[in-house]
């Protein structure tokens, strides 16, 4: 998906120092995706697997250019964190995180038409695997390798029924 | 999450909806007692089950002596309750909610859902209360009002009188009305539901408006927040395999065939199962060990799929992403070393660590079968399934 993700996204990825998400940061890494920082309140200074983190999405777009953020945090944050990327800058947004409660969703929501549409962020997820454009850019936790480039963009409902 | 009636009445009353007065009762004894306290000379007997459809399939009954209401109490402790909604295993009664009755003059429906196309919460009402939702929208459709709700400020009252006003409530009634819709909506939105239903609200003969039902179900995402709802689960009313599940963190679902099936995620174990058909095979469950399993997962969800006795043969069918192929071989063999398993287990892996769970099933020596495609397993399985079956028969006829 090429029109949402590319080699010179910047991609940020929030909840950064979680196991599941150290993981798939390397993945990416190695994929090739610009991964330039990663956001967890009060574990700014840090850095994984290189990456350096920050506390807020702000100050992480500041001092990296970030435009593209990848949620990893847990249900009952997650929709707090789409927001912060909503409000930050952030223009695309893949939220990984599984069981988020539907009402904080209703908020996300609504957050994000508070901003006029040329600002407006892009959200996939939550519950979502990720956004891939073949050869350039993983966003996401799917296996690289699997994928080859071609010129038909394809959006799927379930995870692994695209497999 | 579902809850009882009498415990979603209970609720939506703190928020200013009018119930009546009733009490809860365990035994046919405790019932009667229970109507003398609450006075009057008519209750009604409501058995307490997760599920609509009571009145017809007798959970519900009007008593005017002490005697009727145990009888009526007899006919439901200890029995299951089979209606539309139930399935014909039915849910068993195991206890009973006592109420004042009321002399109604018309039945309004109420229900509160999440509506997906407008992510928004939407407020379903109709004049033809006592009906089933389902049935009104096929026979009266005309009837039905709805109005959705702008998340950023909450309902408002000008919608809750435009509602009542729809439904021609008299005036004097209207403000008793938006008292209701705004006590539902706050049960809704302050403990996450995913559904309130008051269905019949009655608007009686003395000018009340009180619900004569009611109905809640909960964001199980959300239970985490609200502690004194989770308390509320009645694990009796749940599919004792799926409940099991659940506390386990793998989402369940049983079917009749013969092929146990351990798959990630809910379209894969889709796609597993059409290929498990296409391969001339019957899948015997629907089991999702969910993202990120461990070991420990994993062997559990083969305890799971063991338990069910029509389960002759097994396929694992994982294509990890934030799974792990090495952490789910490690529970393949993990379950095969503890559980006596003597049936064919097929496994095929595919995307993130899948050559470290190869070695991993490779090395243990354990006889499992692998695959590298989804339809290369579907056959194996299938084929597995079918030669053991046909040796057992043979091993049989020779004894």
């Amino acid at each position: 998906m090429s029109i949402l993700i590319d080699r010179d996204s910047r991609v940020i990825v929030q909840g950064i120092t979680g196991r599941m998400a150290r993981f798939h940061t390397r993945d990416m890494l190695r994929y090739g995706t610009n991964v330039v920082a990663g956001v967890v309140p009060g574990k700014g200074g840090e850095t994984v697997e290189g990456v350096p983190v920050y506390d807020t999405v702000k100050q992480a777009v500041a001092a990296t250019g970030a435009d593209t953020s990848l949620v990893f945090v847990p249900p009952p944050f997650a929709a707090d964190s789409i927001m912060e990327s909503a409000d930050s800058g952030i223009r695309y947004c893949v939220c990984i995180t599984d069981g988020i409660p539907a009402q904080d969703m209703i908020q996300v929501k609504r957050y994000m038409y508070r901003y006029p549409r040329e600002k407006r962020m892009v959200l996939t997820g939550p519950n979502c695997a990720g956004t891939i454009s073949p050869g350039k850019a993983l966003l996401g936790i799917m296996p690289g390798h699997i994928y080859l480039p071609g010129h038909v963009g394809i959006i799927g409902r379930f995870r692994n029924a695209r497999i | 999450m579902d809850i009882h009636e009498y415990q979603a009445k209970e609720i939506l009353a703190k928020f200013g909806v009018e119930v009546p007065k009733g009490a809860l009762a365990y035994s046919p004894e405790q019932a009667a007692y229970r109507a003398r306290e609450l006075g009057g000379d008519q209750w009604v007997v409501k058995a307490q089950v997760h599920a609509g459809g009571r009145g017809l399939a007798g959970g519900v009954k009007i008593c005017q002596t002490q005697d009727e209401i145990h009888d009526a109490c007899d006919n439901m402790f200890g029995r299951k309750l089979v209606t539309h909604q139930t399935g014909p295993e039915g849910k068993d009664i195991y206890r009973v909610y006592v109420e004042t009755t009321a002399q109604i003059e018309r039945e309004i429906y109420l229900g509160f859902v999440l509506d997906r196309s407008s992510q928004r919460v939407m407020i379903v009402a109709s004049s033809e209360g006592g009906m089933e939702i389902e049935e009104i929208s096929s026979k009266r459709p005309e009837s039905i009002v709805r109005s959705t709700v702008e998340p950023a400020v909450g309902l408002q009252e000008f919608q809750a009188r435009e509602i009542a006003f729809e439904l021609k409530i008299e005036p004097g009634l209207v403000q008793h009305m938006v008292r209701t819709l705004l006590g539902c909506y706050r049960a809704f939105l302050d403990f996450d539901a995913t559904m309130v239903e008051v269905n019949p609200l009655a608007i009686t003969t003395d000018k009340r408006v009180v619900a004569l039902d009611a109905k809640m179900s909960f964001d199980d995402n959300a239970l985490y927040r609200h502690p004194q709802i989770s308390e509320l689960r009645d694990k009796s009313q749940e599919d004792p395999r799926e409940s099991r599940a659940a506390d386990r963190g793998l989402s369940y679902v049983g079917l009749d065939g013969n092929i146990g099936c351990i798959v990630n995620g809910a379209g894969l174990a889709m796609a597993t199962m059409d290929t498990i058909k296409l391969a001339g095979g019957d899948p015997a469950n629907f089991l999702d060990i969910g993202g990120g399993a461990s070991p420990e997962r994993v062997a559990k969800a083969f305890g799971l799929v063991l338990s069910d006795k029509n389960v002759q043969a097994v396929l694992v069918n994982i294509f990890a992403g934030i799974n792990r192929c090495d952490w789910v071989a490690e529970g393949v063999v993990l379950a095969l070393k503890e559980q006596q398993i003597d049936i064919p287990v097929v496994v095929r892996l595919a995307g993130t660590n899948v050559e470290e769970g190869q070695k991993i099933l490779a090395k243990s020596g354990l006889p499992i079968i692998r695959a590298t495609t989804l339809m290369e397993a579907a056959e194996r399985v299938v084929g597995a399934w079918q030669r053991d079956l046909s040796q057992g028969t043979r091993l049989r006829a020779a004894q």
